[in-house]
């Protein structure tokens, strides 16, 4: 449909389309301004103290129609927005604002705030850069930025940001916690939790000190004192939604029965929160339902969970996915990577041990195993092969996408591509790797790497690629009692996971017949069942010796930041083995999906 | 391979059926079964239970690759006429390709008796016999229709077969030379090259020394047969020096190596003019090869020095060091007639693959290559399939592995020709190179056999060769 002069603007904001985003390019310039505006304004700011916000919001609109890009009003009406909803309309008028102001900083400090708020990563993280350009010196364009980059899985980053604001001004309660969490995410929890203690005597009334110091404290395996900080932060304010926590706390102490208490209570009270948090207390439900045995009960709270999760807008992007792995099992051929130039000599610094596998399938331990020993790093989940391949097209200078323009190395111009691109995958690894001195290798468990299986073995020729397997049913089964985002939302629901993963299965087939890889299947119930000779072989094969501290893993003190870490810090429990078999039922419509690969994995049904 | 023989004689009823049947017989001497089951089809359509033509339908499906059908239309003959030898000659060859032996030796055994004057009857016996490594009632069975058949080049073949994996040698070669005369078999050199400004064709070369250049050799069967017979260069080279020889690009990095190797031609046309030929899988029968006489005293291959080194830092990056590296191939050419019974599956080789200590490098290349990709066993395995190019890559790896274990193909040839230690892991009745009962070679002494207990059974032997290994743990 054509849109009409007089509607609403698609942003939210309330004023006519055509003097909101979609103003013809001719009323940009500047017009004489009718002399009423600085009256309408006053009386705006007036209403809107009074919150009577219809009045302030007609105004505002009157205001706008005759002066479109009047930046007092658009403040108003964004102060409005932020009071009334929707997000996306205040961001989009503060955007707005900000191309006719591009540099007042206190738009552009509030635009990367307010994108935070709405969980637009990428965006706040670009905004909080442009304020940090705007003036370095400012303490809070610096908490934006430690903010965007703690929350985008560059903690590193961040920290150094954190540091900065704590030089640039005095030190406060919040600064502190939210610098704790970001330590935290690093693993780094004696240094977070020394944190929180300054945090909480600067300012005990704050609830989310309280309540990131007691997930602080669980990931420390110290489940009484993170019962006692939570219990502090529900004194703060009731109110606030902390049951997925307290009951995951519950259960991880053995009290199936409240754990599930808490959840019921809380489901009635939960209706206003959004569809992946609910989905969320779901599949929490759905886990402990499942060590209670109610096996049928547990798979309706997964479905339903994964229902919610679907419903808050996170599908499997199907097509996409399709695309993608055809395209990558079309170029990567053996007579293809044959003109390819390899690498120069490996440098010496740090070097990858890509540990792959589908999410739940057992990657957290083995690279708790492997980070056991000192000599390896543990890396966690690194996206920076992902960027590295999502960047080919630019490193190469293509016209092409990503793995066509890895044509441009034949180019005599782009001879020592892969070079670069392994030392683009070094330069963001290092940004995110805790490499203490003496660590030689670190470890890189982003789920579903096996992906890129291919450009890691053009970039890392000698990188040990461990590839875990796990009975799939059981992969899909545990899939579903996860909130995940991997391999395309695929976890959404139990049918796109299972053809994800047998997705994944054939393209790891095909890398494998058409290049050498140093590739090593190692399968989760073996570890499980024969730990040691399972353990040696892996070190062996990325070159290590063996050292018995691997046995000991369920002690390494560090903190995996993904799903799997409270079972890592369990000694290996059988329980986890073949759990499908609870769920047959549940899981029939997508065993001939995944038959081929049970059987050509060498399991059975 | 048993050809499937039709009736001589046709007891037709009607004109109709005759003339199909005769139809489908010329379709099936011009190769062309899917005609001949045409016209069969309608031959049928007026006789359905006609042994005669269930027997040619039988032989058509067979030819068509339908073994069951093929092996159904054969019993249902028999059923109607119990006496059909053809049905028990067709059932021998039929049972035989599926491994059931004992079954495929009762047929030929009844065709045999129910037409004792038929030389295809005893040929097709001969050969179930041979599978069955029964090597004394084989021979006897091939002589009989070498007797019946002078001229029939199949049983000669046989016979030679027989001799040569009983280690008699010298009447083996004298046999062995039939097999330019087996259906289907081009002559080593094409006729009008043999007859090129000539009256008459050049001969067969009889082992009397020659000019240089004078002579040409075809370095002719398999990549196996050549790297094998590729020793007989230096002593032909001694009577006749630089003789020319044709072969396969494939094959130039072995003979490059070896004195007398150095006139290689890959074309027809570009050969310049010579006096007489020879295959090179017959110069063993030229200098009366016995046993003792097998020239095999040192290795006559190496790796070239560059390519040893390149595939030294790739196989380091692609596996840590300290693991006893173990070349393996496990399928030959599935063109070749005895594929189904030489070559194997990856996955039955587990018991190498379950070993601690050990990394597996696959050297096998073709479709069977695509097995790697669902190989999940505990030794890794590193595929350089898709990175090899030519003999000179595998002869660099070769040089780099603890050692190598396959099937019956050219990479075991080329493991013994450089003198690397090699398991050859062989079908129950093997090619007559590897002879019988015996744990090592003549040929090759650096390789150890190791053959199956029971026909189409891998386990024994590759266990066998998997407890003979001792990585470092």
């Amino acid at each position: 449909m054509q849109p009409q002069p007089n509607d609403a603007c698609d942003c939210g904001s309330g004023v006519r389309a055509q003097r909101c985003c979609r103003q013809p390019g001719h009323m940009l310039g500047n017009t004489a301004l009718p002399s009423w505006i600085p009256d309408h304004i006053g009386r705006a700011v007036d209403a809107l103290d009074r919150c009577d916000t219809d009045t302030a919001h007609r105004l505002c609109v009157e205001i706008l129609e005759a002066a479109p890009n009047h930046v007092d009003a658009l403040k108003v009406l964004v102060c409005l927005l932020q009071a009334t909803g929707p997000m996306t309309a205040a961001i989009a008028v503060l955007q707005r604002i900000q191309r006719l102001t591009p540099d007042d900083l206190a738009v552009t400090q509030e635009l990367s705030g307010l994108l935070l708020r709405a969980g637009r990563l990428r965006e706040a993280e670009v905004q909080a850069r442009n304020a940090v350009r705007l003036s370095p010196d400012d303490p809070m364009s610096h908490t934006l930025l430690a903010m965007s980059l703690t929350d985008n899985h560059q903690p590193q980053a961040g920290e150094f940001h954190y540091r900065r604001v704590l030089e640039l001004a005095r030190p406060d309660a919040i600064t502190i916690a939210n610098f704790a969490w970001n330590l935290k995410l690093q693993g780094r929890l004696a240094e977070a939790r020394r944190l929180y203690e300054r945090a909480v005597a600067l300012d005990p009334a704050v609830l989310l000190t309280w309540l990131g110091w007691a997930q602080t404290e669980e990931a420390g395996r110290d489940l009484p004192r993170a019962s006692r900080f939570l219990a502090r932060a529900r004194c703060l304010d009731p109110s606030h939604d902390t049951h997925i926590f307290q009951a995951a706390l519950l259960a991880r102490q053995g009290a199936l029965d409240d754990a599930l208490a808490v959840l019921e209570g809380a489901s009635g009270q939960s209706a206003d929160v959004a569809g992946d948090v609910a989905g969320n207390g779901w599949l929490e439900r759905g886990r402990i339902l499942d060590r209670m045995g109610r096996h049928d009960e547990a798979f309706e709270a997964f479905t339903t969970g994964k229902a919610m999760i679907r419903e808050s807008g996170r599908r499997y992007a199907d097509q996409e996915a399709a695309d993608l792995f055809a395209r990558l099992a079309n170029f990567f051929i053996a007579d293809r990577l044959k003109l390819l130039p390899p690498p120069a000599a490996t440098l010496t610094s740090p070097q990858p041990i890509f540990v792959t596998g589908a999410p739940r399938s057992g990657t957290t331990l083995v690279e708790q195993i492997l980070s056991a020993h000192p000599a390896v790093a543990a890396g966690d989940e690194l996206p920076a092969m992902a960027a590295v391949a999502a960047g080919v097209t630019q490193t190469l200078g293509s016209p092409l996408a990503y793995p066509e323009a890895l044509s441009e190395l034949w180019m005599g111009d782009q001879r020592d591509g892969l070079e670069r691109m392994r030392d683009d995958y070094l330069r963001r690894a290092r940004r995110l790797v805790p490499l203490s001195p003496g660590k030689s290798l670190f470890t890189d468990k982003m789920p579903f790497n096996e992906l890129h299986l291919g450009l890691i073995a053009l970039t890392f020729p000698s990188a040990p690629v461990v590839h875990v397997l796990r009975h799939p049913l059981d992969v899909v089964l545990s899939m579903m009692s996860h909130d995940l985002t991997h391999g395309f939302n695929c976890a959404s629901s139990l049918e796109s996971a299972a053809r994800h993963c047998g997705r994944m299965l054939d393209l790891v087939a095909h890398y494998r017949r058409e290049m050498p890889l140093r590739y090593l299947p190692l399968r989760y119930e073996d570890l499980v069942q024969d730990l040691e000779p399972n353990v040696r072989r892996l070190l062996g094969f990325v070159g290590l010796g063996f050292d018995r501290r691997c046995l000991r893993f369920d002690e390494n003190r560090r903190y995996a930041r993904t799903a799997s870490y409270a079972q890592v810090t369990e000694k290996l429990y059988s329980r986890s083995l073949y759990r499908y078999r609870n769920y047959m039922r549940h899981l029939k419509p997508v065993i001939p999906l995944l038959e081929p690969a049970i059987h050509s994995l060498g399991y059975e049904i | 391979m048993g050809p499937f023989i039709l009736p001589q004689t046709a007891p037709f009823r009607r004109p109709e059926e005759r003339h199909f049947a005769v139809l489908a017989d010329r379709h099936m001497e011009q190769g062309r079964p899917d005609a001949a089951e045409r016209a069969l089809d309608r031959a049928m359509a007026l006789a359905p239970a006609d042994p005669a033509l269930l027997c040619r339908a039988a032989a058509v499906s067979a030819a068509l690759g339908r073994p069951e059908q093929a092996a159904a239309r054969f019993c249902r003959a028999l059923q109607l006429a119990c006496d059909q030898a053809t049905a028990h000659l067709g059932l021998c060859e039929l049972r035989r390709r599926q491994s059931r032996l004992d079954e495929a030796v009762a047929h030929g055994r009844v065709a045999v008796m129910l037409e004792p004057s038929r030389p295809d009857s005893y040929y097709n016996l001969g050969i179930a016999l041979y599978d069955r490594l029964d090597i004394g009632q084989a021979t006897a069975c091939e002589r009989k229709a070498v007797h019946l058949a002078p001229e029939s080049p199949g049983p000669h073949f046989e016979l030679a077969e027989c001799l040569l994996l009983s280690g008699q040698l010298e009447e083996g070669w004298r046999e062995y030379e039939w097999r330019f005369r087996l259906p289907g078999v081009p002559s080593p050199v094409p006729p009008t090259i043999l007859a090129a400004d000539r009256s008459d064709p050049r001969p067969q070369w009889d082992g009397r020394p020659m000019p240089p250049g004078r002579l040409l050799l075809v370095a002719d069967q398999g990549f196996g047969d050549v790297i094998q017979f590729a020793r007989y260069l230096p002593l032909v080279h001694a009577l006749c020096p630089d003789p020319l020889i044709a072969c396969s690009p494939d094959m130039a990095p072995i003979l490059r190596q070896l004195p007398g190797g150095r006139r290689l031609y890959q074309d027809w046309n570009d050969l310049p003019d010579f006096d007489a030929w020879h295959a090179l899988s017959g110069l063993p029968g030229v200098f009366g090869t016995t046993l003792e006489t097998i020239p095999a005293a040192t290795a006559y291959l190496q790796a070239d020095p560059r390519k040893i080194d390149h595939w030294r830092r790739r196989l380091d990056e692609l596996l840590p060091k300290g693991l006893m590296r173990i070349g393996i191939v496990w399928a030959g050419r599935s063109t070749h007639g005895n594929d189904h019974n030489r070559s194997m599956r990856l996955a039955q080789l587990a018991p190498l693959a379950a070993l601690d200590g050990v990394a597996l490098v696959s050297l096998q290349k073709g479709p069977a290559q695509a097995e790697v990709g669902t190989y999940f066993g505990r030794a890794p395995l590193v595929n350089l399939g898709p990175e090899i190019t030519d003999f000179a890559d595998t002869m660099g790896i070769v040089h780099g592995l603890a050692r190598v274990v396959g099937v019956d193909t050219a990479l075991i040839h080329l493991a013994g020709a450089m003198g690397r230690p090699a398991s050859v892991l062989l079908p129950y009745a093997p090619d007559w190179r590897w002879l019988l009962k015996r744990g090592t070679t003549p040929w090759y002494p650096t390789v150890t056999l190791h053959r199956q207990h029971k026909p189409g059974r891998w386990d024994d032997a590759v266990r066998e060769v998997a407890s003979g290994l001792h990585p470092k743990r």
